[in-house]
């Protein structure tokens, strides 16, 4: 069993800040859209608490744009490359059909390339076009006679409302993948011990470059 | 101009040209006329005497000797001051005799002390309504002449001279305060300066006191054909200069007066004015009882009547031209804010304030019992601001003597769907070009006299904010008619599946979240019935699509886990 360090701390922070706030904002974002759910007691607690929680999530997409920007690792771990279309093909026939048949994971990653190529489109996606997009939009909202003018260049009200809500689904459909995904280690809990932890147990005696199996490493790896 | 001059006549050997041009440039008629100072060797209180750069030969131009004859003649004023005379000379003064020295002093223009109220001091103006207000905001001529400019200027004093961003006052950036926005400054000034701000207005008029006219002007110049008055400028707020125009309704209250009272709800009803006033005495509630008795009855047991708080004429006015049913959101508010003037401080609990009481009237939460609808109206958008279609817009775009109504409800079922509400709108959209949308409003259209208490008012966000929410089964399509508003009923899903850019404006509810029964159509139905409740979709799709997908990844992650569990990995 190989120990491979994934996640910096203040990502593992970030990551687990930025959960508690998605999860929060799902429940009262629901609560808002089905008034009857009786999440938070009064509805306008919902709204408070989805307002203000909005504005943490802005802060928190700040942190981690910075972050990823400074530290290099938006070039290295979330822009795809040509050969991740490939490598794409290969990890969706791993989860679709390889993983009943006790195949190996097609990637294993390392400090160096620590998402395979589903999770680079699905993270680099939400990240640079859902995050900014529904949290341009909660900031409109949260202040709507200030914000009118550009609201109305936007197409209005309705508009502006029916684009917070299908980014708001994307992101619902999403976190439901990302939860399951999760769980697809080569233990149940192996990924979140990972995120919690910052180490990654990899099956095999040698630790390996990010990348597909067999490649040969040079990355440092702890065992 | 006449030159005061003193020379001696020129040599007589100067040649012709020399003549010539001293004839030209010094001889006038007036030469040989009598300097002022030989005047003033006789008449030694007019010493100091000024108007403009005159000699006293230039008025009293019959003098050519001294000494002069006992009696001269009067000088005549108009010979300088024609236009003048000819203005004063239609003028109720002139009428009377009043010569221009009774109020000007000729000898010293410059110690002019009279007014009007130097003559008409004790004058009550008996008939002028709400005289503190009138007779100290206005200057004499504007009511008593002819107005050649004027103007309502508004300021905002914010201790501190605090500024106040251009976006909080011109929301839409065209130069020009309407309604709307006025309502959301005086909220913004209310939640920010509570109690600290003050507004102030100063009604400009620009005239010739010399046209004073027998009659003042009637109320209606002002108060409804806006003659006067009719233009409206907000100067400045705080520390900040913006000179913006603003709707002179703002600032300048709708009042009919008694000559228009039969275009009244009480006049056309055939309400006399002996009706009413049966003596001298002020009306007072036991009046309208008299028609009004069981309106009057549910009102006395209501926190307002055991409280003796208001009569009926304080939020009723009995002369109003419009009935309460075409008052729009402001208007209704403005009702209750006469007495209740802190109405947007005390409800800062309530998100976006300003916007609420755009789309709301007190009684939509303060009367539970009343029942509320949601009311569409045809507004436009253009460089004077935001504003409903008024009848007299509709008539001219409308062939005439249109039956709307029916124009409307093309399939006759007595209710407006969105297909016949879409194209009715396009019908006016070619006449009137896109500024034309769709607003909306939630409103009491059946008032329950019993104003609550506080403790039992709706307070809870779902009420409204929700599907269920009871004005979806009672919603109104507004439209402007001679003898008053036009309902005209409603199908629920209409805003829900108008095209966006008709109701771009129109906040949302519940109306355009997916329903039980939405589904119950979509399944149910047959095909033309499939149809028509796909096309009244509207943008419910997105629950729709995002249902449908929710339960598509539920079922392929427990497919996902189920085949796990039975490979065991």
């Amino acid at each position: 069993m190989t120990r491979v360090k994934l996640y910096t701390l203040p990502i593992r922070i970030w990551h687990w800040i930025n959960a508690l706030l998605i999860f929060l904002l799902i429940l009262t974002g629901a609560q808002l859209r089905v008034p009857g759910l009786p999440f938070f007691g009064h509805y306008s607690k919902a709204v408070w608490l989805h307002k203000y929680m909005g504005f943490c999530m802005v802060g928190s997409f700040i942190f981690w744009l910075v972050y990823v920007l400074f530290s290099g690792s938006l070039r290295s771990h979330y822009l795809m490359r040509i050969r991740d279309v490939r490598g794409m093909v290969r990890q969706a026939m791993f989860y679709m059909y390889g993983i009943f048949r006790g195949g190996i994971n097609p990637f294993v990653p390392s400090p160096e390339n620590k998402f395979n190529p589903m999770q680079k489109m699905a993270y680099f996606t939400v990240m640079v076009f859902f995050t900014p997009a529904i949290l341009v939009t909660g900031i409109l909202f949260s202040d709507i006679l200030y914000f009118a003018p550009y609201i109305n260049a936007l197409g209005g009200l309705r508009i502006l409302d029916a684009l917070h809500v299908v980014f708001a689904y994307i992101f619902l459909l999403y976190l439901a993948i990302h939860l399951y995904m999760a769980t697809l280690g080569h233990t149940i809990l192996a990924h979140t011990k990972a995120m919690i932890l910052g180490y990654e147990e990899e099956e095999g005696g040698e630790s390996t470059e990010g990348g597909e199996v067999g490649r040969e490493t040079e990355e440092e790896a702890i065992t | 101009m006449i030159f005061w001059y003193n020379h001696a006549f020129g040599a007589p050997s100067m040649n012709w040209v020399y003549i010539l041009l001293y004839l030209l440039i010094f001889v006038s008629p007036a030469a040989g006329a009598l300097k002022s100072e030989d005047c003033l060797d006789c008449h030694e209180n007019y010493k100091g005497y000024v108007h403009g750069s005159l000699s006293c030969g230039d008025c009293h131009n019959d003098v050519t000797e001294l000494p002069h004859k006992d009696k001269l003649k009067k000088p005549a004023c108009e010979t300088c001051h024609a236009e003048t005379q000819s203005v004063y000379s239609k003028s109720i003064h002139e009428k009377k005799g009043l010569e221009c020295r009774e109020c000007h002093s000729v000898h010293y223009i410059k110690k002019e002390n009279r007014y009007c109220a130097s003559c008409h001091a004790d004058i009550a103006h008996k008939n002028l309504p709400v005289k503190g207000i009138h007779l100290t905001r206005l200057q004499c001529v504007a009511c008593h002449a002819p107005v050649t400019s004027s103007q309502i200027e508004v300021n905002v004093t914010i201790p501190g001279n605090k500024a106040v961003g251009r976006l909080d006052i011109d929301r839409d950036g065209n130069r020009m305060v309407d309604a709307k926005e006025w309502s959301f400054v005086q909220a913004f000034l209310e939640q920010n300066y509570k109690g600290a701000y003050k507004i102030n207005k100063k009604f400009i008029a620009k005239s010739d006191v010399h046209a004073i006219t027998d009659k003042p002007a009637p109320c209606d110049d002002c108060h409804i054909d806006r003659k006067r008055f009719g233009t409206a400028r907000l100067t400045s707020i705080g520390g900040t200069v913006y000179d913006l125009r603003a709707d002179p309704k703002l600032f300048l209250e709708e009042i009919p007066p008694i000559a228009r009272y039969k275009e009244t709800v009480h006049g056309k009803r055939g309400v006399i004015c002996a009706d009413c006033h049966v003596s001298n005495e002020k009306i007072t509630d036991a009046v309208c009882i008299n028609c009004h008795r069981d309106l009057f009855n549910l009102y006395k047991y209501s926190e307002h009547g055991k409280k003796d708080a208001a009569r009926c004429t304080d939020c009723h006015n009995p002369h109003r031209i419009k009935s309460y049913k075409d008052l729009d959101a402001q208007e209704r508010v403005a009702i209750c804010a006469r007495c209740h003037k802190k109405y947007m401080s005390s409800h800062a609990w309530l998100p976006n304030t300003a916007l609420h009481f755009h789309y709301l009237e007190c009684g939509t939460c303060h009367s539970p019992e009343s029942q509320k609808s949601m009311l569409f109206t045809f507004a436009r958008r253009t460089s004077q601001g935001e504003s409903g279609l008024t009848y007299e817009e509709m008539k001219r775009i409308l062939p005439p003597d249109s039956d709307v109504a029916r124009m409307l409800d093309r399939n006759g079922d007595r209710v407006v769907s969105s297909v016949e509400l879409s194209a009715f709108f396009l019908k006016l959209r070619e006449k009137l070009g896109k500024q034309l949308y769709i607003d909306g409003s939630i409103l009491v259209t059946k008032v329950y006299h019993n104003f609550t208490a506080t403790g039992h008012r709706e307070k809870e966000c779902t009420a409204c904010h929700s599907k269920d929410a009871p004005f979806y089964t009672s919603m109104f399509l507004v439209i402007p008619e001679e003898a008053g508003n036009l309902y005209i009923p409603v199908k629920d899903t209409a805003l829900s599946s108008l095209p966006i850019a008709f109701a771009m404006d129109m906040t949302l509810l519940g109306e355009e979240k997916l329903r039980a029964q939405d589904m119950r159509k979509l399944l149910r139905t047959g095909t033309e019935g499939r149809r028509l409740a796909i096309a009244e979709l509207g943008l419910k799709w997105i629950d729709l699509v995002g249902l449908a997908l929710a339960i598509l990844v539920f079922c392929l992650v427990l497919l996902h886990v189920v085949l796990r569990v039975l490979t065991r990995r």
